[in-house]
Parts: structure tokens; sequence; C-alpha cells
């Protein structure tokens, strides 16, 4: 019977995590369909198992009862997670765009289209001066002022891959890292690391909360 | 039967070793060099590695003939050069490339030659008709098509693969087709360079075409907008550069523009224009209301110039900034009979027409991006050749135009230096339109 209960303790999470929304910050939400399913047949197979050992008594093994408490405790616990230590221990090869965005227009590009069209196009004067309107993560750099940026998923957080911009924060902005920025301002050209690079000239700032689906495909 | 597998492990290993070494000694190689028409200076060239270079080190050893303003851009096995500054280039370029890669590993240097000055493309008047001809460095003209009765419009495609054209038989039937050329502007030799080679001339429409509207963009697709006799005969057609085919449902008041970088496309309505994507992305067009059209692209900037009338006659000319409002440059009572821009939308051109007593006069002006008028000059005894555009060449750092005078038959093509406005050269030919053939 304790075999069962701990299976739908862990079915329950993993459909708690989906509908929570807890898995978006693990996941892509095209995937949470598939983790869904497994926690209903976890959940199934906890209750086949409890109404087929109803009368058998078991004993209690450890193993056991540490999985029921690192469930009950995910159950508890909110994630956190820091996406700019994430972000600085993952490669930077962003994949490729279906179509160069240039046709967008700049206002309406999001932070990961910026940063694909960059790299696509190493000329930062041809986006000199267009409006900019993004939001994002503060990415602390090991060396010079932080980015913004969004981490990029082709399925979950374990091929994640930050996109970064650079940003000339005013001297009164205090952005702390993780910190969850929506920015509107112009891009323009600056020397960083002694090359031309394009730098987003914040006009506003203001902090959001994290949002709901915080990975990009 | 151990001492065989350990045997076989130990050259496997051993292989792997040595290939890793052989490949780690390998010095870095120039795999191409390929032209960049989406670029902030005058010309630019992408070149390709096999190793991810030290972009300063290279910047460092390589060397342009003539010694030419440029810079190096882009990071790893793919750089980018660009050239800059304001002196004409009049000859091709010796490029040395040499350098080393991250490794420090030096490359062998090399020279490729790159002449990306474009092509000087006419439609002439010749006996029988017209014929569209390409001039060569040397001056002397190419015919590229047959003669046809009138050739109705020309458009060269943005990466220099070809010319499309629009031909009419007299009766008011058009004809679409396409001349595919290969560039010679890139080569390991000064002699390699040339002219394009021509290829093949295929017509894109089927049957007689009561109108025909081609445009192209950077990367060398063709828009093809056609109508026939019968109501509803309207199709949209976009031949990609790849080959590709794909029909479009757009509703439009009008001939559609592709914009340069690829993409999208203007789309004029019977409120306006639009621009929109090529791929529907679920965002709604963006719409500027009022009776506009499109004078020109400023190519590499996402600017655009145009010219606007107002219900009181007069007209204007307006910069279109993406994110801003669009900023009037000009309002007055002249014609605007062409509009130009360089590639980052700086510098803009227009020629205007005012009426002295029973002649119309000709003026060319350059406006800043903030509309205070930098230069002006009357094109007296010129005047553009009616429905002649204006382009501006940025290699050479002139402006093209169709000129003609009340006594001549048919016009000029003529260079005018695109800071001082003066004429630099009116050719002799006559001709109905020119343009200039992207170098690729």
């Amino acid at each position: 019977m304790s075999r069962g209960l701990l299976l739908i303790l862990w079915g329950w999470m993993v459909i708690w995590s989906v509908l929570s929304g807890r898995l978006d910050l693990l996941l892509r939400g095209v995937f949470h369909s598939l983790v869904g399913a497994s926690g209903a047949v976890l959940l199934a197979a906890g209750l086949l198992l409890v109404i087929r050992h109803r009368r058998r008594r078991e004993a209690t093994r450890w193993p056991w009862l540490i999985s029921a408490a690192l469930g009950c405790l995910v159950l508890l616990i909110p994630p956190n997670p820091s996406f700019s230590d994430l972000a600085s221990n993952r490669p930077q090869g962003l994949p490729e765009p279906t179509e160069l965005a240039f046709v967008l227009p700049p206002e309406q590009r999001s932070l990961t289209e910026w940063v694909r069209l960059l790299r696509s196009q190493p000329d930062p004067q041809l986006v000199d001066g267009n409006p900019v309107i993004i939001s994002g993560f503060v990415w602390r750099q090991p060396e010079g002022p932080p980015l913004i940026a969004r981490l990029t998923v082709r399925c979950c957080l374990a091929d994640a891959t930050p996109a970064g911009l650079a940003v000339a924060w005013p001297e009164d902005a205090e952005p702390k890292a993780n910190q969850w920025l929506a920015i509107q301002g112009r891009m323009t050209v600056a020397p960083r690391h002694g090359e031309p690079t394009a730098v987003v000239v914040p006009t506003v700032i203001k902090p959001i909360p994290r949002p709901e689906r915080p990975l990009e495909p | 039967m151990t001492r065989r597998l350990t045997l076989l492990l130990l050259l496997a290993a051993a292989t792997v070793v040595l290939q890793q070494q052989l490949l780690l000694r390998r010095a870095p190689r120039l795999l191409g060099v390929e032209p960049q028409p989406l670029q902030s200076g005058r010309a630019a060239v992408d070149l390709s590695f096999s190793r991810a270079m030290h972009r300063n080190n290279l910047a460092a050893e390589s060397s342009l003939d003539p010694a030419l303003p440029h810079r190096w851009l882009g990071q790893g096995n793919r750089l980018r050069l660009i050239l800059e500054g304001m002196t004409p280039i009049d000859a091709p370029i010796a490029l040395t490339l040499a350098g080393r890669d991250q490794r420090m590993q030096p490359m062998t240097p090399q020279t490729r030659w790159w002449d990306p000055r474009p092509w000087l493309l006419v439609t002439r008047q010749v006996e029988g008709g017209e014929q569209l001809q390409l001039q060569d460095r040397q001056g002397q003209w190419h015919p590229l098509s047959p003669v046809w009765a009138s050739l109705q419009s020309l458009v060269p495609l943005g990466n220099g693969s070809g010319v499309a054209m629009v031909s009419s038989n007299g009766n008011g039937k058009e004809t679409i087709w396409r001349k595919r050329l290969t560039t010679r502007n890139l080569a390991l030799s000064q002699q390699q360079l040339g002219v394009p080679v021509q290829g093949v001339l295929e017509p894109l429409s089927e049957g007689d075409l009561l109108f025909g509207h081609i445009s192209s963009n950077l990367n060398g697709d063709l828009l093809v907008q056609t109508g026939g006799l019968k109501p509803g005969s309207e199709t949209l057609e976009l031949l990609l550069a790849n080959g590709e085919r794909q029909t479009l449902e757009l509703p439009s008041s009008g001939p559609m523009q592709l914009l340069p970088a690829g993409g999208g496309l203007v789309v004029p309505g019977y409120d306006g224009i639009s621009i929109r994507p090529l791929k529907d992305n679920g965002k709604p067009p963006q719409v500027l209301p009022g009776s506009r059209e499109l004078g020109a692209f400023c190519s590499t900037s996402g600017r655009a110039v145009l010219i606007r009338h107002w219900p009181d006659y007069r007209r204007s000319i307006e910069l279109v900034i993406p994110g801003l409002a669009p900023r009037q440059l000009h309002l007055g009572e002249q014609a605007v009979l062409a509009v130009s821009c360089n590639g980052s939308g700086d510098r803009i051109w227009a020629v205007l027409g005012i009426w002295q007593g029973r002649r119309s006069q000709h003026e060319l002006v350059q406006f800043n991006s903030e509309g205070t008028v930098l230069q002006r000059r009357n094109l007296a005894p010129w005047t553009l050749s009616p429905g002649t555009g204006m382009e501006h060449n940025p290699v050479g750092n002139t402006l093209l135009m169709t000129l003609t005078q009340p006594d001549l038959k048919g016009g000029r093509a003529a260079l005018i230096e695109a800071d001082t406005l003066h004429l630099r050269k009116v050719m002799d030919e006559s001709i109905k339109e020119a343009r200039w053939l992207p170098a690729g």
C-alpha cells in the first residue's frame, strides 16, 4: 500500500507542476501534455496498487520515506531558479531564425529576435536608432555591465541557450541579477570589448514579475 | 584474441590522436568570399574560414589595394569586410588576406580581386524597337535582350543575378521576362573579373498580359504581379532566389514592392500603404494612411522615402524611420518627380519640377534626414526624362538619372556627383531608361 501512496504522491506532484505553471520554468509548453499524461499514469498506477494491496501490510523502507519527503517538499516550496547563473554556464549558440526578422517592425521584435538578428547580421550600424521594447532578466557578467537576457529552449532547461543584449544602464540604475525588467529605448552603437556593438539605451526601465512562461522557443 | 583486440584498440586510439594533432596544427584556410548586399557601408564581402579567426590580427595583416578605408566585423569563422569613406571607387580592389586564427596559426596569404562597382543597364532605342544593353568598363555595349517593340519596365535583381523586364508588343499586350546573369566581380585574378556571363532569357508569364509589374529585393527574389484581360485574372507570384515559386494571396490597389532586406513587401491600398510580411506572423500589418506612394527605399537601414499628395495639390517628401511617425522633409507645390536616398537614409535626393512660363524646370535637391537642404542645383538645360527615376550608387558616390532636352530624341544616361550635385558625365547614346545592375 505504501508503494501505491508514494506513486499517487509523485503522480500528483507531476500533475500539480503542470497545472500550477511550475513546469514552465523547466520545459517548453508543447511538451506539457506529455508530462501531464505521465503524471496521470503514475496516479492511476498508484490507485491501482492501493486498491489491490489495501489489506496487505508492508514494511516501511527508508528510501520510500525519503522519496515521499522529497515529493512533499517539491509540492510545498515553489522553485526559484537563478536564470543568470544558468545563462552563465550555458553555450551561446542560438538556432538560426526561420526568417530574417528585419521585416518585423523593430518595436515588435522580442529580445530573442533582436539577438538572432544581430548574430545573423554582425553590422550593428544597420539597427542604429531603432526603437526597442523588450523584457528579460538581468544577466550578471564576469566583466562589464550586466546584460538583459532571455533563455531559449528547444525542449527543456537542459538545452537552455542564453540570448543577451548589451544595455547602457543609466547611472542611477542598479540592476540586480535575475531581476526581471521591461525596457523601452533605442538601439545605438557603442564600443564594447573594443568593437562596435549594438547597445540598448533605455528611456524607461520598469521592474516586472517573472513571466509565466520565461523560456522562449 | 585479447592481444589482437588490444592492438586494434591501440591502433584506433593512435589514429584518433594523430588526426587530432594533424587538425590542431593545420593552418586556417579561406573557404569562400561572397558579396553582402545588406551592409551599412559602400560595399561589403563576407569571408568564411575553416577556423575561427583572430579578427584584429586578420585586420592588421590583410590589406586593400588601393588602400580604401574599411572595417572588419563579425566573430569566429565568418567575418565581414565593409568599405567606407567617400572616395569614389573607380578600379577593382586587390584584397590580400592574411592573418592568424584564434590559436595563432597563420593562414597562407592569398589575394582575391573584387570589383564592387555596379554595371550600367540601359533601355536603348535601336532599329525596330528597344533593347536592353549593358555597358562594360571600357564603354562597350552588350545586348542582353532581343529587340522588342517596347521595353516597358526594367528591374535589376538585387543580388545582380539577372534582370527582369516587361516587354510590350506595341498593341498593349505585355510579357514578363527574366534574363539570368552570372556575376564575375569576385575572382582569383584581375583577368577573371568581367561583365556578367549571360544565361537564358525565360518568359515569366503565359499569354498576353494587360499589365505586368515586377519588383526585386537584395536577396535576388522577384515579385511578379500580373493582370489579364478577364476580371479576376490578377496573379501575384514570388520567385525566390533559390528557385522556389510561391503564389501569394494579397489584395492591393496597385503595384507592390518587395522590401530590400527581404521577408516583406509594401502593399498600396485605397486608404494608404501597408507593410506586410511574406509569411504571416500573426501581427497586424503596419499601415500608413493617406495618399502616399513609395518613393525609394534606403536599402539597409529600414528607412524609406515617401511622396505624399495633399488635397490642395501640394506634395510633401517624407522620411519613414522605423518606429517613428513619418518625418516631413519638404512640402511645396512643386511636382516631386523622383527621390532617392543613401543606404542609411541620412541623405535624401529629390528632383522637383517647377513650371516657369510654358516650360518646366527641374531642380535636384539634397536633404539631410532632418529636412535641411544641403545642396540644390537646377538641371537646366536638362530635365528628367518622364517616368524615369534616380538611383544612388554608394560605390561611386553618384546619382544615376535619365535626362533629356526638348530638342533631343530620347534620354541620356547621366551621372551626377552625389555630394556636390555636379553633372559628372552625360552619355551620348539615346536611351529610354538607365538603371544600375548591382555587382552582386
